[in-house]
């Protein structure tokens, strides 16, 4: 099979498992996130694939061969692999441009074309202007780019990216999230990118598997990701959302509150109890009852306000029912606290998932 | 739905046909390397002192198990007496090195006091200077008859009792101390660089006095590096043999250290030997034991790192007063030996020293004319030199195994490393003596035996200097050469390595001057082509000849100095005051 | 204080191949030996006997007279050098060629463990006669010296009418923190001197003496500095270190013949039969008994092992004062004893 398979993975640290029964298939020159909270196991399976630990289930291929499995592993240093550390981990006895032609002079690759390949890439990161520098000299975001250089001109057959920007301030990681993208666009290297932050997953990813206790609970397109969650820690890890429980009684989801036809839902839902996730974006807020539209729509009360510059956050608290709801709103729609208020929801936005 | 299914729909059915690795591509050159490591440490630590425990146990004449060996170690009063008498020694020795180490520490780093850097130079001083030249300055000092101090006295008060004598316990208290309080000073300025003043204002906050807080806040803080330095003298003081084989005989105060010396002159009792040091290691061993108790017991690890802001207590008029003290430490543990032995160096007979009849003859005899003065030189500085890089390297690797977990067993491996700490010298001597002194191996009087035993006897310093720095390189800068290629050797050397050069020569310096002058482990060890300079210094003190000693001393002296000069040029001065 | 002797030894170097014509020619077995001892490189000589010194002089002139073989000594106190020889063989890596000592009983302790050479030099027949019958008759060693032992004194610090008479003297109350001796423990002729004072007074003596708070040095060869010096007003001291300094240095030092006896200890000298270079080894040790080095020895107030070489001025011939000599089996078989009984009344 072409590109990195995980097939099975675990890895047992004592009792604990940090990884268990991990399947994925990443092709050639697809960029895949591990996104999920610390401890979920994503580095532990990224360094399985780098080769720093070895697996105790299952095995790592890439391109049909065996990487690692139980019986054994092939060293980090010959997987023709690269990794971007989150501590840079730019050695600093060397210069910048000593750093990122390392690799290629560990490849055997006679002096010059080390000076001029690593002057190409270091053209690429735009650090050229600093090539002579030592790393103390540089700045975090000035690291990074060395870092990612480095990593990526040797074109490793599969590029890892463990948490690089988590030490990085709000606007310089905003920045270099596109900068990793723009180099993905430009190389089309197969990736592996670990993270807790799901902006930065969702900024670079073709995919993101969403882990936790060791397991992947998801794995998709940001987008299916975000509209389509399968689980209740991935609709609640990606993004915020409203749960809510109901019961379906022949053709009729019976929710808190109010009811939704199975026939308008975007799933298919099972008999009995159902429990399904709206996210505050699928809802809409209106002084009055609103008349248009095919939504399902509920009468109550703002309870709670808050303006975060780009959007309203109200709660709502229905008043058939105890139910409340985050909604999320345009500024242009203000709200006083305890003014009545009316919710619309589109039920092609109720998407149920496993409990 | 997305274009990508979910991944694990694709598994069913499929029957993948990976290729399965070959054993040598699994293979890293590197687990060779750590095999070799610990049987090198086998080699180092395991072998002499299991030797020396079976030799304990092994009847001389035939070969068999015995117990006879203690029954004659610990069967005479006066052999008990001698262990006693270490015990008594080692306790008193330890109390002056605190009261000289910890008030100089705390001068030095904590207070206004003038003078601090003469102070730290005098300290160092007290390093450089060994043990047995101290105690030959000593002995032109306070010689009961004709030192320099009590001729001053007959003279000034007409008395015909010796004002101070040399050839006393307290003499061989007070030799034995100058030596050894420099790593009290270093252990305990380091602890009190740490505390930062916040952490004694929270106490004056609370409404503790001055007092008060140096007793509840600043004492308990600096308490286990007073314990730990505390410890490490008396392991020193018990273990050194020039000082005692030059004034405990005269002073007819036996020591353990000299009734070895005794099983090892005719009829030859290397068994006896090991059994009569077995319980002296059982003795430092437990006291290890009993200060990881008393320190964990009170959780005194919390202080890491630098501490804050530190703000210097204000002496005012007793500045000078604390100043005064320290003044005297230095004088009597560097500046009065140093001066008498540099006198008697550059003088035809020490006792009627005049500036007029300066000569270098002394030098010229040593280095020209005595048959192994200059060659002893020569083999004191290489074995040092040698068994510094060796304990260092050795360390490095070591180091990196424990520091990076890259064995299952290799906290097993951190602690062989640093076993030797509790080893005496001279016991280590016996325990290289039984393991290879003998046919097959035959290293008795080879520099090979000299070297092993002193990368031994220096390894705990060299593993713990290159563990905290290894510990300061961040893991991941050695994975970022291993995903780009480079295996693990390729990473010590490239990063690693260089990162660490700092650190390496300064523990290298570390070892390399008490390594050079070396004396207890080497006085059992050394052959006739492999005489080191202490013991070639202790021959000519036996024959009386203490201006040609003081000669070969200050060669031994400059010669350290120098290379330590070098070492100040390139790490910078305090190096070697701070522990890493 | 070092620099004269040394001066001159030099002297006596560039000097004696012009005193004796005969030392310059070799005889046929000699020239034999050297032959044979060139290919084999330095010898090894563990010396307690004399000096580092006065060894280094030995060895400087047995390099002269035969280039292309070295000479290393090895200079320390009795017992560590029989100890050393001993660990080595214990070890089995003996490093020693030749071994000179002052104690005897360890030559005899060396013979019984097969491990000394038989070698009778050339040189033998030229010997004064009563030295040579003091070696072994079998020939395992030759006597290399003698060097009584005696009482030194400072001479600035004591008139001669003060100075001890015999030996008894030493534990007079007026010498109280004044007295130094050599260790039994260390030092293989303090050993035979320990035996011998035992026989003249009993251990009463040694007692008495511990009252007076003897200085004790690890080997006898200090005693004479700590009179030089004025530590010690008097002590036990080989009489040709005492004339050394007293003729050589015009140190304040002299020396007193006990007239209960001075010790004679025989200095000896064997050549090991494993020895590393065994022909460079014999070729030494004849060397000692040519010429050169008795006039060495007459030159430095040793009594020289030649017949007809002259004392240096002002020495008193051997048969001038009373001596006392302990039998080889006798000092054997007692200073182990003696040295646990010294231990016990000195606390060392």
């Amino acid at each position: 099979m072409e590109g990195l398979v995980l097939r099975k993975l675990g890895r047992r640290f004592g009792t604990f498992d940090a990884v268990r029964d991990v399947n994925l298939h990443i092709k050639p020159g697809e960029f895949v996130s591990l996104l999920g909270p610390s401890g979920c196991g994503k580095t532990t399976t990224l360094r399985m694939i780098a080769g720093f630990i070895d697996p105790n289930a299952g095995s790592i291929e890439l391109d049909g061969k065996v990487l690692s499995d139980p019986s054994g592993s092939l060293p980090p240093e010959k997987r023709g692999m690269s990794m971007i550390f989150q501590s840079y981990a730019i050695w600093p006895n060397m210069t910048v441009a000593q750093n990122v032609g390392f690799g290629l002079k560990l490849r055997k690759l006679p002096g010059h074309e080390v000076k001029q390949r690593a002057g190409e890439m270091l053209e690429v990161v735009r650090m050229s202007h600093l090539a002579d520098r030592y790393p103390s000299e540089l700045s975090g975001g000035q690291q990074q780019r060395v870092a990612l250089a480095r990593a990526i001109v040797i074109r490793p057959a599969v590029l890892l990216l463990d948490e690089p920007l988590s030490n990085l301030d709000a606007n310089l990681r905003e920045e270099m999230r596109f900068e990793i993208k723009r180099m993905h666009d430009e190389f089309r290297i197969t990736s592996v990118y670990v993270t807790h932050d799901q902006a930065e997953a969702m900024v670079t990813s073709d995919r993101i598997a969403v882990m936790n206790n060791g397991r992947m609970e998801q794995v998709d397109t940001p987008y299916a990701l975000y509209t389509r969650p399968k689980t209740r820690f991935v609709a609640s890890f990606i993004g915020r959302t409203n749960f809510v429980s109901g019961t379906r009684t022949g053709d009729i989801v019976d929710f808190n509150g109010f009811s939704v036809p199975v026939g308008q839902l975007p799933e298919q839902v099972t008999a009995g109890p159902v429990t399904a996730s709206i996210r505050p974006q699928a809802m809409r807020l209106s002084a009055s009852e609103p008349h248009d539209g095919s939504g399902i729509k509920l009468p109550g009360s703002v309870k709670q306000s808050a303006f975060l510059g780009e959007t309203w956050d109200y709660v709502f608290q229905a008043s058939n029912s105890d139910a409340e709801f985050k909604v999320a709103a345009p500024p242009a729609d203000v709200h006083e606290v305890g003014a009545p208020a009316w919710l619309e929801i589109d039920p092609k936005q109720i998407v149920a998932i496993q409990e | 739905m997305t274009s990508f299914q979910s991944t694990s729909v694709e598994w069913s059915g499929e029957t993948p046909v990976p290729q399965k690795l070959s054993w040598f591509q699994r293979l890293q050159p590197s687990s060779l390397l750590w095999l070799f490591l610990a049987a090198i440490l086998v080699v180092l630590v395991v072998a002499p002192m299991s030797m020396l425990l079976v030799t304990s146990f092994t009847d001389g004449a035939t070969g068999g198990w015995t117990l006879g060996n203690y029954v004659e170690a610990y069967g005479h009063e006066r052999h008990v007496t001698a262990l006693t008498n270490t015990l008594k020694m080692g306790a008193a020795v330890v109390v002056l090195k605190l009261l000289f180490g910890v008030p100089l520490a705390w001068a030095c780093t904590r207070t206004d006091m003038p003078g601090k850097n003469f102070v730290r130079y005098g300290v160092f001083g007290a390093f450089i200077l060994p043990p047995y030249l101290g105690a030959v300055g000593w002995i032109l000092l306070a010689g009961p008859n004709t030192g320099w101090i009590n001729r001053a006295w007959y003279a000034l008060s007409q008395s015909s009792e010796p004002l101070v004598n040399v050839f006393s316990f307290w003499g061989l208290v007070l030799v034995t101390s100058i030596g050894g309080f420099f790593l009290v000073f270093v252990f305990v300025s380091t602890a009190f660089e740490m505390i930062s003043s916040e952490m004694e204002d929270a106490a004056n906050m609370l409404g503790a006095g001055p007092v008060k807080t140096a007793m509840k806040v600043t004492f308990p803080l600096v308490l286990p590096a007073i314990i730990g330095s505390a410890m490490i003298s008396f392991l020193g003081a018990i273990a050194l043999y020039g000082v005692p084989a030059l004034i405990s005989i005269p002073a007819r105060y036996p020591v353990v250290v000299i009734q070895l010396a005794e099983f090892f002159s005719f009829p030859l009792r290397v068994e006896v030997a090991a059994a009569y040091s077995i319980p002296l290691l059982l003795i430092t061993m437990s006291l290890l034991g009993l200060q990881r108790l008393v320190l964990n017991r009170k959780g005194y690890t919390s202080i890491s790192g630098k501490g804050g802001e530190r703000r210097l207590v204000k002496l005012g008029k007793w500045r000078w007063a604390m100043f005064g003290y320290c003044f005297v430490v230095v004088a009597l543990a560097v500046l009065m030996p140093l001066i008498v032995l540099l006198m008697a160096a550059f003088s035809k007979n020490w006792t009627s020293f005049s500036f007029d009849g300066l000569t270098l003859s002394n030098f010229y005899y040593v280095l020209f004319q005595h048959s192994s003065s200059q060659k002893a030189l020569i083999t004191s500085v290489s074995v040092g030199a040698v068994a510094a890089t060796a304990a260092i390297l050795l360390a490095l690797c070591i180091g990196y195994i424990v520091q990076r977990k890259l064995l299952p067993f290799s906290s097993a491996l951190a602690f062989i490393a640093v076993s030797p700490f509790v080893i005496p010298g001279i016991v280590l001597a016996i325990g290289f003596y039984a393991a290879y002194a003998f046919p097959p191996l035959a290293l008795y009087g080879t520099y090979t035996i000299l070297v092993l035993a002193f990368v031994t006897r220096f390894l705990p310093i060299a593993f713990t200097t290159s563990a905290a720095g290894i510990r300061a390189i961040h893991p991941e800068m050695e994975d970022a050469v291993r995903i780009l290629g480079g295996g693990r050797l390729e990473a010590v050397r490239s990063v690693v390595a260089p990162l660490l050069k700092r650190t390496l020569a300064g523990g290298w310096l570390l070892i390399f001057v008490p390594a050079a002058q070396e004396l207890s482990t080497a006085i059992f060890l050394v052959g006739p082509t492999t005489r080191v300079v202490s013991v070639v210094l202790l021959d000519l003190s036996e024959e009386g000849q203490l201006e040609t000693l003081a000669a070969l001393g200050t060669l031994l002296l400059l010669i350290i100095v120098a290379v330590v000069a070098v070492g100040f040029r390139y790490l910078g001065r305090d190096f070697m005051l701070r522990r890493q | 204080m070092t620099c004269l002797k040394s001066i001159a030894a030099a002297a006596l170097i560039v000097a004696l191949p012009l005193g004796g014509a005969a030392a310059g020619e070799m005889t046929a077995a000699e020239t034999e030996l050297y032959e044979a001892a060139k290919g084999e490189g330095t010898i090894t000589w563990y010396v307690s006997q004399t000096t580092t010194e006065f060894a280094d002089g030995i060895c400087a002139q047995f390099i002269e007279r035969y280039p292309g073989v070295g000479c290393n000594a090895v200079r320390a106190s009795g017992q560590v050098v029989f100890q050393r020889i001993q660990q080595e063989l214990q070890a089995g890596a003996l490093q020693a060629d030749v071994m000179s000592t002052n104690d005897d009983g360890q030559m005899y302790r060396l013979k019984e463990q097969n491990a000394l050479a038989q070698y009778a030099p050339e040189n033998l027949e030229h010997m004064v006669p009563a030295m040579r019958e003091m070696a072994d008759p079998e020939n395992y060693w030759i006597t290399s010296g003698v060097s009584p032992l005696v009482i030194a004194y400072n001479t600035r610090l004591v008139s001669e009418e003060e100075a001890p008479k015999n030996w008894t003297d030493l534990y007079d109350p007026k010498w109280k923190n004044q007295v130094a001796i050599g260790h039994p423990g260390f030092s293989g002729s303090v050993g035979l001197w320990t035996v011998m004072i035992e026989d003249l007074y009993g251990w009463e003596f040694f007692e008495k003496l511990e009252e007076n708070a003897p200085q004790i040095g690890r080997s006898v060869a200090d005693g004479h500095n700590l009179v030089v010096t004025g530590e010690r007003k008097v002590a036990l001291a080989p009489l040709s270190l005492i004339e050394a300094d007293a003729r050589g240095k015009n140190s304040p030092i002299a020396a007193v013949f006990p007239e209960d006896g001075a010790l004679m200890p025989p200095s000896v000298t064997g050549v090991m039969s494993d020895a590393p270079h065994p022909n460079a080894a014999r070729l030494f040790v004849n060397f000692i008994l040519g010429p050169e080095i008795s006039e060495y020895l007459a030159s430095d107030y040793r009594y020289p092992l030649r017949e007809g070489v002259p004392l240096a001025e002002g020495m008193r011939p051997l048969d001038s004062y009373r001596t006392n000599v302990i039998p080889i089996e006798e000092g054997m078989a007692r200073v182990p004893e003696i040295q646990t009984k010294f231990r016990n009344t000195f606390g060392i």
